[in-house]
């Protein structure tokens, strides 16, 4: 089982959250206190952040348009980009993390913040363009700048690979909710492990365009 | 445990839910039956569909401030059909079917287990499990200020991604009433001894097909019976684990129905001889003709109906009763034409010659709509033929129209000998001749090299079985037990089915419902059972063909019996 690895250029915990880790862990119930971005988590999974370098494989896939989108060059491009992977007939978190796009990109309009969203599936083969444009029409209001891509199986794999996200039992229901934030074209990726608020991702966001920590 | 200010916040809003509850009751009593029965509908609605009882989606709040709404917002979509849930990226979503949710959280050892330690899930998973989370049974009241508020009958919060949702009383009565009947009661066809699975043939079946498919399965029903009864001859052989799930497995007792007579008979013999035995699913079989009686069948009486083999399936399902291994014609045609679109040169005519019964109408009229939607310029003649004297003249007169880069499809009837033994004894001059995988088997004794050269199949099945290590696994398994592999795809496929099924039946406890089998089963075959007969085998929620491509290939001049593959695997 692979979890939490990555390349650990610089780790950085978040000292709250990894403190509700270890309430979890300990199995108490009740408040741990005020979370650090202003909500009440009271009781969650912990959510770890690390920042790494990942180098995007040279790998065309489909978008929900049938619209062949080159990932290194889509990758590289000069807005704030978010990629995350999913696949449509997820049971848990893949809608609730798609239907989060939409608010964090309105949230991250009010700061004149710019940002391109990848949605990748895990499940390329049952995911045509089709039923990822039907997925994504699902999501109200649809974001800006949402590219689903499937593609073929072995690139999928690749692209999970060069992430550090690739399950090799090639379970998809063991998928973990990674979310990969790149601040500006070249840097390194903040890789966020865990599930989040739409507003605390969206700090998340401002905080890695704002600062030089992942130059 | 109960923070007592919430206490006061949630009497109050237990009063008021109280007083609307009694109030909506007293109306459906005097409304008598029909309201209740609607009152379910809308429960059942709100929980599949995520339809509020006015008819407008559902509102909820998910992870502090992510609204989710409608069909994302669903019941259904985290806890399933059967309300027993599914686990998914180190989310545990407990179960909530009735009998769990109408009475207070015990722990259970039997039922902890197998998630404790038969899934690999990441630590927070089983930190999860560790927190039992223990209250008193739920009511409506309690129900509503739940999914509402998020905090559970024991008072304590639920997990943040389980969504708090806007709902009306009338909401929270209406789910109620349909969660009252979540798993309530035992699906039929099971008892504390056996679990009765059917196996499906259709007479027009060659006994060369029909007889390794029964034997692999008697082989396999046997072996499975032999390890249950060596189990339970040594009580307590374990103190561990081992001896306490036993008990809750069930020997298998299989029956085959021979299907006879027209394919529109089948629905009814497969209903006339559940009412006289019900079963609990329909397990693997072999049948030469449409799905569809059957399928038909298994929606009705919401009966498991598990990796049939057939050429038939019902195409484009999702959801459903039926699962098969792959769409079956209907791929191979969706294959073909992605295939046609794709290679050059732009300028082929495509000519299709296709029986006059589904095997032939089914998979041509899908190439027909691919390609004339794929390139509406494409030039393209289908003909129908209704006996062999029809298609040899057809042949003949395609054969005089083919061109070098020209295509001619063949799409044989229910007996592919007659239309594979034409195309042997007159093979056009030029052109590029396809025939499903089904005529594969039928064309080891062409020996014109130059048609070789042309003949091409779309195969849906794995090429080199001997890539997946489970093949030698399973093949090692039958040499073992003295069973004759003669027809190695179709054992296999059969074998597939059958450990599949003991992979979910293992994970399932003696929690026999039926939806719940079917969700087992998506959920065990993203596990590595393919024997090798496909690339790859995978469900997945609400999937319903576990295989969803083909090669096309062409025999191999050296070795006619082998296949050699001429495009990569193709997913239309």
């Amino acid at each position: 089982m692979r979890l939490f690895m990555g390349t650990k250029k610089k780790v950085l915990q978040w000292g709250v959250l990894s403190l509700m880790g270890v309430g979890i862990v300990v199995g108490g119930s009740g408040a741990y206190g005020k979370g650090l971005l202003g909500h009440n988590h009271e009781i969650d999974l912990p959510i770890k952040r690390t920042v790494a370098h990942y180098d995007v494989p040279v790998v065309t896939l489909l978008d929900q348009e049938r619209r062949k989108i080159h990932l290194d060059q889509a990758l590289a491009d000069p807005n704030p980009v978010l990629v995350e992977f999913f696949f449509t007939t997820c049971t848990t978190f893949c809608d609730i993390r798609s239907a989060r796009l939409a608010s964090v990109q309105e949230e991250l309009g009010e700061a004149n913040i710019p940002i391109s969203f990848f949605s990748i599936s895990v499940d390329p083969e049952f995911d045509t363009p089709e039923r990822l444009l039907a997925y994504s029409t699902r999501m109200q209001p649809v974001p800006d700048n949402w590219a689903l891509l499937t593609g073929p199986i072995s690139d999928i794999h690749q692209v999970e690979s060069s992430f550090k996200a690739r399950n090799y039992s090639s379970d998809k229901m063991l998928h973990q909710p990674l979310t990969f934030i790149r601040a500006r074209p070249g840097q390194d990726w903040i890789r966020l492990e865990g599930m989040m608020s739409s507003h605390d991702l969206a700090q998340q966001i401002q905080i890695a365009v704002l600062s030089n920590e992942t130059q | 445990m109960r923070n007592m200010s919430n206490c006061r916040v949630e009497s109050m809003a237990l009063f008021f839910a109280l007083t609307f509850f009694l109030f909506l009751s007293a109306t459906s009593v005097l409304a008598g039956e029909t309201e209740s029965d609607s009152t379910f509908a809308l429960g059942k609605r709100l929980y599949h569909e995520g339809i509020a009882v006015d008819g407008t989606p559902v509102k909820a709040t998910s992870q502090y401030d992510i609204n989710v709404s409608g069909k994302s917002a669903a019941c259904v979509k985290c806890h399933r059909p059967s309300g027993f849930g599914a686990s998914e990226g180190g989310y545990y979503v407990p179960p909530i079917t009735a009998p769990l949710l109408f009475a207070p959280r015990q722990l259970d050892r039997t039922r902890l287990f197998p998630d404790m330690f038969q899934q690999v899930q990441p630590p927070t998973f089983s930190a999860r499990l560790h927190q039992p989370h223990m209250r008193p049974a739920y009511t409506t009241e309690s129900l509503s200020v739940t999914l509402r508020t998020g905090r559970d009958a024991g008072g304590q919060e639920l997990a943040a991604i389980m969504p708090r949702y806007e709902l009306t009383e009338e909401d929270v009565v209406a789910l109620t009433a349909y969660l009252k009947t979540l798993s309530s009661e035992l699906s039929p066809g099971v008892d504390d001894r056996g679990i009765h699975f059917v196996m499906v043939m259709s007479d027009n079946v060659p006994a060369s097909d029909r007889d390794p498919v029964l034997q692999t399965m008697r082989m396999f029903v046997d072996w499975h019976n032999r390890h249950l009864r060596n189990d339970r001859a040594r009580p307590n052989f374990s103190p561990f684990h081992r001896s306490q799930f036993v008990p809750l497995e069930r020997y298998w007792e299989f029956s085959v129905l021979t299907l006879t007579g027209e394919n529109e008979t089948w629905q009814k013999q497969v209903e006339d001889f559940y009412q006289a035995n019900p079963f609990f699913a329909i397990v693997s079989g072999l049948v030469r003709g449409s799905w569809s009686p059957i399928s038909e069948f298994c929606d009705r009486h919401n009966v498991p109906c598990l990796l049939p083999i057939t050429d038939l399936p019902v195409a484009g399902v999702e959801k459903g009763y039926s699962v098969y291994f792959s769409e079956g014609l209907t791929l191979e045609a969706k294959v073909l034409a992605d295939y046609v679109l794709n290679t050059p040169p732009t300028s082929r005519r495509i000519f299709q010659l296709a029986a006059d019964d589904p095997f032939g109408q089914i998979p041509s009229h899908m190439l027909r709509d691919r390609l004339t939607a794929g390139r509406p310029d494409i030039s393209h003649d289908v003909k129908v033929y209704h006996d062999i004297a029809k298609l040899s003249l057809m042949m003949a007169d395609v054969s005089r129209q083919l061109a070098k880069d020209d295509v001619l499809v063949i799409w044989p009837g229910a007996d592919a000998s007659f239309a594979v033994n034409t195309v042997m004894q007159q093979p056009p001059s030029t052109g590029l001749i396809v025939l499903p995988s089904r005529a594969i088997s039928l064309t080891s004794t062409v020996q014109d090299k130059d048609f070789l050269d042309r003949l091409r199949f779309v195969e849906p099945h794995e090429i080199t079985v001997t890539k997946h290590p489970r093949s030698f696994v399973v093949r090692a398994w039958m040499r073992t037990r003295g069973l004759d592999i003669s027809k190695p795809t179709l054992q296999f496929e059969t074998f597939y089915a059958l450990s599949l099924l003991e992979a979910a039946l293992m994970n399932m406890r003696e929690d026999y419902y039926r939806d719940y089998l079917i969700e087992r089963i998506e959920r065990e075959s993203e596990k590595d059972l393919n024997p090798g007969i496909y690339p790859r085998l995978a469900l997945g929620p609400t999937q319903r063909f576990a295989s969803k491509g083909a090669f096309i290939v062409r025999l191999d001049p050296a070795q006619p019996s082998r296949l050699i593959a001429v495009s990569d695997w193709i997913v239309p």
